[in-house]
């Protein structure tokens, strides 16, 4: 659905710091239909620069970008009537009424004028708006509004949705209903590129992530591709029943055993190797006299692996 | 026609501010004027004719029109682009399906929709004064082609300056729109000026030197205030008389389709890399303003100081000599010139951009020279047009004419143009926040602080060192006759020499600024894992 071919896009620093920042660094990126693709890092990553550039909104300073195998900068216009796009920062007529709002890019979008009519009313359903119809969007709460922005973005149907940020100022059931809406346009076949700072909701929806930084994707893949990735070497806590053995200094002695983090009567560690070289370490520990009650392995969550990544642990 | 009608820009911009509160209101205050306006004329406080006040009511409803869709009109305009860039909604009309050109037709007739209608709302009463006035006043004239003209003064009158408006808040950057109306209003003042009848004041001859009259949409009151028996203006285009309605919907139609051509190839770009004509077009745009000046100079005119008899009335004009007509048409062109360059010139991301998809033939050292080529090669057409005209039209008496001096002229515009858009370039492309604005204003710095100085020190005087400060400034060269050119050519000569050396100069700084995109200091980003295969590979 979406092919970059070694995009990069330079802008300049501030003249105090000199030199060029590069938003997007050579991006080699390939999102088939159909996927929910997250597009994580921090802020300046180059997020909304890439996603900008997918719709045809900036210009790379070199490379290409097709969407559905048509190049947005030479066919931007045919590009883009594939294309349903929601900016971080967006804002809304106000002085138009709900209807008026997606009326006015059904038509912008060139729909068949018999066809606007119920799709506005489909639109309105899908995203719940049906009561305020006929409101003026400067009444809407944020939600609303977030949910009418979303809706503009589907007004044609189109296969691609591109969202920077949806859920960014939302309260927490707003943030709910937009993560159900995003599972129900996926399973409608839609394809969605999205950018968003709270992981755990990306985690919950996305097939497949990126992890972007300083210009450059650090980690592309599916979820459990990269989430596998990441842990390379597995994390285990071990707990003990009382305090008084040296379980930190035991497992630093430990061939195989890295990074171990001390706790009261317990501590955390990184373990080469697998199952089986677990079930020996844990034999040992308690032949040593250790009274160990709990063994756990520590689930990597996307949260977890994003910071290690982006804190400059993989290099 | 509903395809026009039907443009999804337009029919939002109505909506919402014609929502009926807004247009009762409107229809209400529209009402209110006409009643008190045909009142004021009717009840005999104005005093005239019946015929006479119901004109003079027309002319007053017509200017109120012309108030209202040309400077209202023309705010909104300003705002229209701008406003959904500062809202963050214009990325939202460029990701649709609408091209540049209808985005850009929706804008221009639905951002002064109000206004559109105001008009309308005020049209009976014109059209009542009109009619009533103008049958009473001409038997078997046609006034109703007044009128008629009058109107599409008017209408396609303001589509051209609205476009001129959209074209600017394309371009205008954030938070500078307040400042950008105060420069259109300048210009609707500059041209309400009618150069042709305020000149031809002191006589019955053409002795004005721009033979056009009032240029902007007030033309159309115009045709019933200068012009009571109804005869019809001319002007006068390379010696022919056209009549003036004819030459403004000739200007409106070209200069509109020239600015629809800057938005139709702009509106849905990226901002970064605006480019309001390809250099090709903005050569012929150039070559077109100049073809109105030369073609609007009054050639025929004697254009010098008035003859005054001993009761102090002017009785005729001295003959301006051949050389001094060549000078001030040669300033003009440097001005649509600098113009020109302004529009050629090109900001980082665009030299940048060059540079990855040319490679270093981008940045070589005949690319330091832009935009000069385009810049002296138009000096260079446009001044052997205005000497094959000077020759064409004046007798050219050899104390007053020098062909050596004549292009001297000629070669000294093309290199000050070329010397100003070249540093103008350079310093373009420093990085900082707004270079092109900080060194126009250097720019402008420099011209007053040299000029001050060589008019305090009366370097003008001296021969030898007024050469050389036309080295500088243009100033320097506009006191030199065929007497002194004759006396110290050579010494002009190595003036323009060290005016072409400023360019080499300029062009030099160019290509070290082109080298530095070439190699830049990049800000890197810390060493990453290997990339994995793409989804698609999976």
């Amino acid at each position: 659905m979406i092919k970059l071919e070694q995009v990069t896009k330079q802008y300049d620093l501030p003249s105090e710091k000199g030199g060029e920042l590069v938003a997007a660094d050579r991006l080699d990126l390939d999102i088939a239909d159909g996927e929910l693709f997250g597009l994580i890092g921090p802020n300046g990553a180059g997020k909304t620069t890439t996603l900008k550039m997918v719709c045809g909104l900036q210009v790379p300073t070199a490379g290409r970008i097709t969407v559905k195998g048509i190049d947005v900068q030479l066919e931007p216009e045919e590009a883009q009537s594939n294309i349903g796009y929601l900016a971080d920062f967006f804002s809304l007529y106000d002085d138009l009424k709900v209807w008026e709002y997606l009326d006015y890019f059904a038509r912008a979008y060139k729909m068949e004028p018999h066809t606007i009519a119920p799709r506005v009313d489909e639109v309105l359903r899908l995203m719940n708006l049906e009561t305020k119809r006929d409101a003026f969007i400067h009444g809407l709460s944020r939600g609303m509004k977030q949910r009418l922005g979303i809706g503009r973005a589907i007004i044609h149907n189109p296969p691609l949705l591109v969202l920077d940020e949806p859920a960014a100022g939302l309260d927490p059931k707003a943030r709910v209903e937009l993560k159900v809406l995003l599972k129900d346009l996926h399973a409608s076949g839609k394809t969605i590129f999205i950018t968003s700072h709270i992981l755990s909701d990306l985690e919950e929806i996305c097939t497949s992530i990126a992890i972007m930084e300083k210009g450059k994707l650090l980690r592309i893949g599916t979820l459990e591709q990269v989430m596998r990735e990441g842990k390379s070497v597995r994390r285990y806590r071990v707990r003990l029943a009382a305090p008084g053995f040296g379980l930190a200094m035991w497992l630093a002695g430990r061939k195989g055993v890295t990074g171990v983090v001390s706790e009261p009567a317990s501590a955390n560690f990184a373990l080469d190797g697998g199952d089986t070289e677990l079930a020996e370490l844990v034999k040992d520990l308690v032949a040593a006299g250790a009274p160990v009650c709990e063994v756990l392995e520590m689930v990597e969550t996307l949260e977890r692996l994003y910071s290690r990544i982006s804190s400059g642990e993989v290099m | 026609m509903s395809a026009f009608f039907n443009n999804p820009e337009m029919l939002r911009n109505a909506r919402i501010q014609l929502r009926p509160g807004r247009a009762i209101a409107a229809v209400v205050i529209c009402a209110a004027i006409s009643l008190t306006t045909w009142y004021s004329y009717d009840s005999g406080s104005v005093v005239g004719s019946a015929v006479f006040n119901s004109i003079a009511m027309f002319r007053f409803i017509l200017q109120l029109q012309i108030v209202v869709l040309l400077i209202g009109g023309g705010v909104y305009e300003l705002l229209s682009v701008h406003r959904e860039k500062e809202l963050n909604t214009f990325d939202y009309q460029r990701v649709t399906r609408l091209t540049a050109f209808e985005l850009g037709v929706g804008k221009l007739f639905g951002a002064p929709a109000l206004m559109y209608f105001i008009v309308l709302c005020l049209m009976p009463i014109a059209l009542f004064g009109a009619l009533h006035g103008l049958f009473g006043a001409i038997q078997g004239h046609a006034p109703i082609l007044l009128v008629v003209e009058a109107y599409l003064i008017l209408l396609v009158g303001c589509i051209a300056f609205h476009l001129l408006a959209l074209v600017v808040s394309m371009t205008l950057g954030r938070g500078v729109s307040a400042i950008a109306v105060l420069p259109y209003l300048v210009l609707v003042a500059f041209t309400s000026v009618d150069l042709f009848a305020t000149q031809n004041s002191y006589l019955d001859g053409d002795a004005a030197t721009w033979a056009v009259h009032q240029l902007n949409p007030f033309a159309a009151s115009a045709l019933f205030e200068t012009n009571p028996r109804f005869l019809p203006l001319k002007d006068i285009f390379f010696g022919v008389s056209v009549p003036h309605f004819t030459v403004l919907m000739a200007l409106y139609v070209t200069l509109a389709a020239w600015f629809l051509l800057a938005i139709v190839r702009n509106l849905k770009r990226d901002p970064a890399v605006y480019e309001l004509y390809s250099p090709i077009q903005a050569f012929g745009f150039a070559i077109y303003l100049n073809a109105l000046m030369l073609g609007f100079f009054n050639w025929k005119a004697p254009l010098g100081l008035p003859i005054i008899n001993s009761l102090g009335r002017i009785t005729g004009f001295y003959t301006l000599p051949p050389l001094l007509v060549e000078r001030p048409l040669l300033y003009n062109t440097f001005w649509l010139f600098i113009l020109l360059g302004l529009v050629l010139l090109r900001n980082r991301e665009q030299v940048r951009r060059r540079i990855k998809t040319l490679g270093e033939s981008a940045a070589s050292l005949w690319a330091a020279f832009w935009p000069a080529p385009y810049l002296v090669l138009g000096v260079i057409v446009v001044g052997i047009a205005i000497l094959e005209l000077i020759r064409t039209y004046r007798g050219l008496t050899p104390d007053q004419w020098n062909w050596g001096l004549a292009i001297l002229n000629v070669a000294f515009i093309a290199l000050w143009v070329a010397r100003d858009l070249l540093y103008l370039q350079w310093m373009g492309l420093r990085r900082a926040r707004r270079p092109l604005f900080a060194a126009v204003l250097y720019l402008i710095v420099f011209y007053i602080c040299i000029s001050v100085i060589l008019g305090v020190a009366q370097t003008y005087a001296h021969p030898t060192v007024r050469a050389f400060s036309a080295a500088l400034v243009p100033s320097g060269g506009s006191y030199l006759d065929v007497e002194g050119w004759t006396a110290h050519s050579q010494l002009w000569i190595c003036a323009l020499a060290l005016l072409a050396a400023q360019v080499v100069l300029f062009a030099l700084l160019q290509w070290l600024k082109l080298r530095e995109f070439v190699n830049p200091a990049v800000e890197t980003a810390p060493v990453i894992a290997t990339r994995k295969p793409s989804l698609m590979s999976r």
